[in-house]
């Protein structure tokens, strides 16, 4: 049978359900058979559920604008935030200028440059494709090795309308390969862009198609554990660790070491490991000492990723589009200027994707173990907990003597009293023995 | 929508690879749970969205120290916690702040700024029961209430309480436990005579 003040504590964190399935079990028992544990319990969910009276606030329109404003614009590497946006911007109003440029130009030379493109793709596509693809593609032929790889990102087709937005029919396995074939940038990841590139009286026009079926095979997953192992030499465990992840061709990346208090040392740190060896090394490290606390989690990017590839390859796309213009005999100097000048935000985008695209490489390849360990100096402790004991002794100490002296005028109020009661009865006594003294004499 | 789907700790990745998208969803989950758990501490608007607004700058500005893997509420409310025991800290050395008044317990109180702005809870009814709320919860030293803040109001659970407070489980049970033993004693009667 518990104490009720042992279950009292219990029937807190019973009701946060933060007890153990024994605890729970104890308390349960305890709350049918004793009915002021119950009480007690149910003032303490009434409790509760009366603090919820306090309203959450909602946050001003002014803050919510000052915050968002401090907060998404924050500087980051390699300039502000504010620049990427302004340089977004400009690649946007390139693009747009790109596109106008392209409807108002020569139709027939770009057609001629193109054909040869539009016939390709049909052919790496394959007929099934898109019934639309079947009118043009049949009568261009010849096209440079390069376009055939921005093909699977690329569809051409020649039509009557202005826009045209194809949604991408789920691939079969056979097109996929062929797709996965003829892929240049992580081709096991990608997962089909595709760009649209229709025909007008006025010239071609580029559309992008951002959103793409998930139809990658293999995931891309950010995987992390983290591990908390209780050791009796932490520096040992630490140096074992490094080893361990060095064995294991990985590497040490971040580490710090700190005394606790409380008679407790902990070093903390994470380490990056090959993907292949990530398991291997997980269970070295448990067996160095006794795991307290252990997570493996993974997230999974593989859209974000794949976002990311299309993203790249449209780029790629207006890239070479801008430069087969450049080399045209017939651009003169003021458009050839023009033209360059909207390659640069293109190039600047391109490696920005490529460096994003690389981040994720990098994460994915290297898995990161976070591993803290931890030690406690018995003795130490005890010591602190003897300080402790001994403050907070002196502090009951002069608590009692601060009542004492609070309690003083109070006592010295209650003797005087009495003695005057007392004198008063003594008193009334002696006057009613001298009365009775007469009356017997 | 997919960021909608997505968790916090998916969304700080993102945030570090530069995603603003993610940094807006972030803002628009945590706002207002940073700015309430601020206010209740600090118990003064002006402070509290300094905190709040604090609280976002610092996680953009040291988005490479989240370690992937790690809860991320935890960490916010973490920085939040950081941020109010720097306030009251400072506050405590501002001596003009501070007023000599004759307390039950300890025996001077910290000065409560009042402030001016109307709250979003108008009713009268809500604001009674608010105030006795309030005021129960004021009677709680900075630590009890910073616990049961935590858990009543952001659902934290205790492992997270005591990452934010840095301290150990047991004392967040025994904080927990003596805060709502404190509250019981001050709420009950007035739940029971709403009754």
């Amino acid at each position: 049978m518990f104490a009720h003040a042992r279950i009292k504590k219990l029937i807190s964190a019973y009701l946060d359900g933060e007890v153990s399935d024994k605890e729970k079990i104890r308390v349960e028992e305890h709350l049918r058979s004793c009915a002021k544990c119950k009480k007690y319990w149910q003032e303490l969910q009434a409790t509760s559920i009366g603090m919820k009276e306090w309203r959450d606030e909602e946050i001003s329109p002014d803050l919510e604008q000052e915050i968002r404003s401090r907060f998404l614009w924050q500087k980051t590497k390699g300039g502000t935030m504010k620049k990427t946006k302004l340089f977004a911007g400009a690649a946007s109003v390139a693009l747009v200028t790109l596109l106008v440029f392209m409807l108002a130009g020569s139709m027939e030379s770009y057609k001629r440059n193109t054909q040869g493109k539009l016939a390709a793709v049909g052919d790496q596509i394959g007929d099934g494709y898109y019934p639309i693809l079947h009118t043009v593609e049949k009568k261009m032929r010849g096209h440079s090795n390069r376009s055939m790889n921005s093909a699977r990102t690329a569809r051409f087709a020649s039509t009557g309308s202005t826009l045209h937005l194809f949604s991408p029919p789920h691939l079969t396995s056979n097109e996929y390969a062929h797709n996965e074939a003829a892929g240049e940038y992580g081709a096991s990841v990608y997962k089909a862009a595709v760009g649209v590139y229709a025909y007008e009286d006025g010239g071609p026009i580029i559309t992008v198609q951002p959103y793409l079926p998930a139809t990658g095979t293999e995931e891309k997953l950010i995987r992390t554990a983290d591990l908390g192992l209780e050791v009796n030499d932490v520096q040992t465990a630490y140096d074992k660790i490094v080893a361990i992840s060095k064995d294991n061709k990985g590497f040490l990346a971040q580490a710090n070491f700190s005394e606790l208090g409380r008679g407790k040392i902990s070093a903390r740190l994470s380490v990056r490991i090959p993907k292949d060896k990530f398991e291997t090394t997980l269970d070295e490290i448990r067996k160095l000492g006794r795991v307290k606390t252990f997570n493996i989690d993974s997230v999974d990017v593989s859209s974000d990723y794949a976002k990311l590839v299309t993203e790249l390859n449209t780029q790629k796309i207006v890239y070479d589009k801008i430069l087969e213009k450049l080399k045209e005999k017939k651009t003169d100097i003021d458009k050839a200027i023009r033209l360059e000048s909207e390659l640069s935000p293109v190039t600047k985008q391109i490696e920005a994707i490529k460096a994003q695209i690389s981040k994720y490489d990098n994460l994915i390849a290297m898995p990161t173990i976070t591993v803290e360990v931890f030690s406690t100096n018995w003795q130490l402790l005890m010591q602190q907990n003897i300080k402790t004991a001994k403050e907070r002794l002196v502090n009951i100490f002069a608590d009692l003597i601060n009542a004492a002296i609070d309690l003083l005028p109070a006592a010295v109020c209650i003797i005087l009293l009495l003695l005057t009661a007392l004198l008063v009865v003594s008193g009334i006594t002696i006057i009613i023995k001298l009365v009775f003294r007469k009356k017997s004499s | 929508m997919e960021a909608k789907m997505k968790k916090d700790e998916e969304l700080m990745v993102d945030i570090k690879l530069g995603d603003k998208g993610a940094m807006e969803e972030i803002f628009q989950r945590y706002k207002k749970p940073i700015l309430n758990y601020s206010l209740r501490l600090l118990k003064n608007l002006a402070d509290a969205e300094d905190t709040a607004a604090e609280t976002f700058c610092i996680i953009t500005a040291k988005k490479d120290y989240y370690k992937p893997g790690a809860k991320f509420s935890t960490w916010i409310f973490a920085i939040a916690h950081n941020i109010c025991i720097d306030k009251i800290r400072k506050r405590k050395k501002t001596v003009f702040m501070w007023f000599k008044r004759k307390n039950e317990e300890n025996g001077y109180e910290m000065l409560d700024i009042p402030d001016s702005r109307p709250t979003s809870n108008e009713r009268l009814e809500e604001e009674d029961a608010a105030s006795l709320v309030k005021g129960a919860i004021e009677t709680l030293n900075l630590e009890l209430k910073e616990a049961i803040i935590l858990r009543e109001y952001h659902n934290l659970s205790y492992e997270e309480i005591s990452q934010v407070m840095h301290c150990s489980l047991s004392k967040v049970k025994i904080l927990i436990f003596r805060a709502r033993e404190k509250l019981k004693t001050e709420l009950v009667p007035f739940i029971k005579e709403a009754q």
